[in-house]
Parts: C-alpha cells; sequence; structure tokens
C-alpha cells in the first residue's frame, strides 16, 4: 500500500502544508510507502521528494494505495485525481467564502473560492471516507451532501510552540518597555479582519492610558488591501505603534507570542485558527471575537467575545492587562485545551481513520517523550 | 574616567560619596545593559573655587537621577520576570489539569484505550516536567544574579 498526498501546493511553514507533511512523516516513520503530491506550479515551493500530479498518475495508484486529498482552496487538478481508481479520502479545510473579497473589490479572489466551494458539492460522490478540521467544516460538508465526517484537528508544532529558547529575553525586553504587547497572526486578507485589530490597538491605547505596541504577522495576498490597512493605522493616529511583519520565520512568530500581553483575533471567518493553538501553546492570552470555528478550537479556553462590537473586545484586553488572576486562569485553562490539541491525541484520530490499511500503529515512542 | 581630587574635608567626604554612588551605578548598569555607565568625568575641584561645593552637588543630584532610573529598570525587570514564572507556572498547571481530566474519564473507558490513555498521560507527564525546569531555570538564574549584587554589595561596605 502507498500513501498519497496531496494538496495543490504543499508549503511547509502554513498550516496546510505542516499538517500534511507531518502525518507523511509519521507513516514513513511507520514503514509505509507515503509521497507528498503537488500541483506542477507548486514544485519550486515544495518540500524535497514531492511528486507532481503528472508523477502520480504515472505511478498508476491501484485500490490498494490510498490518496489523501486536502481541499482548501480552487483545485484545477481535482477532476483528474477523483478518476484514479485508488482509495481517497478528502481532508476539508474550509474556503473563504467569497463575499468577504468582493466586499473589498477583490473580485478574482471572490470568483475562486466560490468556484471552489462549487467543487465541494461536485466532489461529494467521490470519497471513501471524509475527514474535516473541526465540527464547523464537518457541518459544511454535510450541508452539500457529504457523508458523516470525522472530526480530526490539524496538526501544530507542538514541541516547536512549546519550547521557550531565547523568549526569556524577549519577554523580559518587551515588558520593559512599558507597553500593552498585542499580537495576531494570519493572512492580511479581510475576512480575518487585521483592519478591527488595529482599531481595538487604537482603543486599547484610549482606555488603558499607556502606550500599546501591536505586532501583525502575515502574507499579503492582495497588496491594495494591505495598503489600506496601514493607511487605517496612520488615521487612526497609531502607525508608529503598529508593527506590520510579513513572511517572519516562525521563531519571530513565537517570540511574539511568548512576549504579548494578547492574542487578539477579530476573524469572522475561519475553518479551524492554528494561531490560537500556537498561542495556547506559547502562554499568551487569548482575547477573541467568537465566530465560525474560532469558538470551537478556543472551547472552553480563551476569552471569547460574543457580541461584535470591537469595544468590548478591546475592553477585555484591557481587563487582562490588568487583572493578573484573570490572566494567570486563562493561560492555564488555554495551556489544558493545548493538550486537546496535542500531536499525540492528533495522531491517535488518525490512527482510528488510517487503521485498516496500517500494519502497525502510528503513535511511537518518540511521540511520547 | 578622571578621579576627584578634592582638598577640603568637606569636598573630600562628597566626592566620596559620589564615587560610592558610581561604582553602585556601574555594578547596576553592568547587570543590566551593556558595558559601564555611561558617566560624564568628575571636574577637578579647585579649593579656592567657591562653587566646587555646588559642582560636586550637581554632579551627584544627577548620579541619583541615573540611578533612580537604573532602579525603575531592575523593578520592571523583576516585575516581567516574575510576570514569566507565573506564566510558566498557569501553563504547567493547565497541563495538570488536563492530566486530571484525562483521568477522571478513563474509568467510563473500555479497557482496550487503556493504553492509549497511558500514551497521552506519558506524553503530557513529560509536557509539564519541561514546563517545571524551564520555571525553575528562571528562578534559578534570578537567585544567581541577586546572590551576585548582594556578595558585591557586602563587600563594597567592607572596602
Amino acid at each position: 500500500m502507498r500513501v498519497f498526498h496531496y494538496s495543490p501546493a504543499i508549503v511547509a511553514r502554513d498550516a496546510v502544508g505542516f499538517s500534511l507533511t507531518f502525518l507523511h512523516r509519521a507513516l514513513l516513520r511507520v514503514g509505509v510507502s507515503s509521497f507528498l503530491v503537488c500541483g506542477e506550479d507548486s514544485l519550486a515551493a515544495a518540500p524535497a521528494f514531492t511528486r507532481t500530479v503528472a508523477d502520480l498518475i504515472a505511478l498508476q495508484p491501484d485500490p490498494d494505495d490510498v490518496l489523501i486529498f486536502h481541499h482548501a482552496f480552487f483545485d484545477a487538478n481535482a477532476s483528474r485525481l477523483l478518476e484514479l481508481s485508488c482509495r481517497k479520502i478528502m481532508v476539508y479545510h474550509n474556503i473563504t467564502p467569497g463575499y468577504f473579497f468582493r466586499r473589498f473589490d477583490q473580485i478574482w479572489l471572490a470568483d475562486v473560492c466560490d468556484q471552489a466551494r462549487a467543487m465541494l458539492g461536485e466532489m461529494r460522490h467521490g470519497f471513501d471516507a471524509v475527514v474535516a478540521d473541526s465540527a464547523y467544516n464537518a457541518q459544511e460538508l454535510t450541508d452539500v451532501g457529504y457523508p458523516a465526517s470525522v472530526v480530526i484537528p490539524v496538526f501544530y508544532d507542538e514541541h516547536f510552540y512549546r519550547d521557550r529558547a531565547g523568549d526569556n529575553e524577549a519577554f523580559l525586553e518587551r515588558h520593559m518597555a512599558g507597553a500593552i504587547n498585542l499580537a495576531f497572526i494570519g493572512r492580511y486578507v479581510p475576512n480575518k479582519r487585521p483592519d478591527n485589530v488595529i482599531r481595538i490597538a487604537a482603543l486599547v491605547k484610549r482606555m488603558a492610558g499607556k502606550p500599546v505596541r501591536l505586532r501583525l504577522h502575515g502574507k499579503v495576498w492582495e497588496r491594495g488591501y494591505y495598503l489600506s490597512l496601514r493607511r487605517l493605522s496612520e488615521d487612526l493616529g497609531i502607525e508608529q505603534d503598529v508593527v506590520f511583519e510579513v513572511n517572519q520565520p516562525r521563531e519571530a512568530l513565537r517570540t511574539s507570542l511568548a512576549s504579548a500581553d494578547a492574542f487578539v483575533s477579530a476573524s469572522e471567518h475561519e475553518g479551524f485558527m492554528v494561531p490560537l493553538v500556537e498561542a495556547f501553546a506559547v502562554g499568551c492570552p487569548v482575547v477573541a471575537m467568537a465566530s465560525s470555528a474560532v469558538t470551537e478550537t478556543c472551547g472552553p479556553a480563551g476569552l471569547l467575545v460574543r457580541d461584535a462590537d470591537i469595544e468590548h473586545v478591546a475592553a477585555r484586553v484591557v481587563m487582562v492587562h490588568e487583572d493578573q488572576d484573570l490572566r494567570m486562569a486563562l493561560i492555564r485553562a488555554q495551556s489544558a485545551r493545548a493538550a486537546f490539541f496535542s500531536t499525540i491525541a492528533t495522531l491517535r484520530k488518525w490512527e482510528g481513520v488510517l487503521a485498516p490499511f496500517l500494519e502497525q500503529p502510528l503513535v511511537t515512542h518518540a511521540h511520547r517523550i | 574616567m578622571t578621579e576627584a581630587t578634592p582638598t577640603t574635608l568637606d569636598d573630600d567626604r562628597i566626592a566620596s560619596a559620589a564615587q560610592r554612588v558610581i561604582d553602585r551605578f556601574q555594578l547596576r548598569q553592568g547587570s543590566v545593559a551593556d558595558g559601564p555607565i555611561g558617566t560624564k568625568s568628575a571636574p577637578a575641584l579647585n579649593a579656592d573655587d567657591p562653587h566646587s561645593l555646588r559642582l560636586a552637588l550637581d554632579g551627584m543630584a544627577e548620579a541619583l537621577v541615573r540611578m533612580e532610573q537604573l532602579q525603575a529598570a531592575r523593578d520592571q525587570a523583576f516585575t516581567a520576570a516574575l510576570e514569566r514564572m507565573e506564566r510558566m507556572l498557569a501553563k504547567a498547571e493547565g497541563r495538570i489539569d488536563a492530566v486530571s481530566d484525562e483521568l477522571a474519564a478513563v474509568g467510563a473507558r473500555p479497557a482496550m484505550v487503556l493504553d492509549g490513555v497511558r500514551e497521552s498521560q506519558e506524553a503530557m507527564l513529560s509536557a509539564a516536567k519541561a514546563e517545571f525546569t524551564a520555571m525553575f531555570d528562571l528562578t534559578r538564574s534570578l537567585l544567581d544574579e541577586a546572590r551576585h549584587l548582594h556578595g558585591d554589595a557586602v563587600r563594597k561596605a567592607g572596602d
């Protein structure tokens, strides 16, 4: 049996790329012939030894083989892959609805996202098993006619985010500067509402009467939208207090989380939101607007704001900053929640799905230490 | 740095006191920042100059302000270090909570999954140990620093 992990693009640093690469390596470790496969156009950015769709078709997968098909965006290769005679497992990571982009005149992106969502329904009979990152994603699949999904969260780099190498120094340095440190990690796209995070930072500054330092980390998808965020920070008079970080190494993200007084999310649409779990693991208090899968990922942890009002979010950020007991209680609950998304817990869930194909358990001693 | 050369009793006392203040500054600065404190050279005071005392007092006042700033920085560093340790403690408590929850759920599970529970708890135990180890390391480094400062203060007082 061979296992093929397919995504149109595989970037080891993004959430889907890390997760599928992690499962691929776990399978290799227990002796399964596992392969990464991506679209021809994305091969240059993919990890070493990744195959293309053409390679996969040339390998002629047979009914004993398994294709794990990750769906998170429009995929021109989907129909070719669904024709393969191997068993197929769909992993759904959610697709942002087009209207989030359309209202900012990002018409091309909006259309592509809508096409990808439409494609989801068309593929509903093509899989032997269905996996979703969250119950929220599973519900979307059910709504378009898929059979019941198994909910398995994505893998996150648990050991990296729990390692504190270098964090103590950054923590002391940033705390000694006297500002309230806020952080957000996510692409600069409209559905994640980085604009509202900037507005919240401006409100926190006024409410607390203290300097604020907001660090935004992400990738730029559309230059016009990114520039509008910079203009917004100028309009609010906090351009000196907002740091726009682009494509930073993950060490910088961890340091930012570790030294922040709060991770602030105003996102309106998420299929899972890995940075929440990373903040939980690092020990950074989370204040987030309740929406989509954010509520589910936070579970009993994080300070969720159900009222979609940025003033309420800002007030809670100030509370977390000023009330040490609240802050520590949050961190404690978040640390317990992070254990729910531990590598070993997620591997065991995958073991449940892949058990019929595996000769030995996926969880090895290396995962226990 | 040019040494002050006091020529009267009063100037001598004041200059010595100011020098001790500067020494303490440098000691503290050396532990919180790069290199020694950047104090300006002490003026060579002339015994016949009626402004000598005033100059020495000005220098000392300036040194005291700087000392207060350094003390404030040290306070902030300790406060931040304590916050860091408390966060680590809260994280470790959270992990113990997770283990407790899992233990509570063990009774309700069939025997077949007990191995899985044991594996999970072994992983959590490793993580909790890592949390505590980091916290203890930080505490030890803070204690070492405090011990070092105390030792220096005692040595200076005996000079």
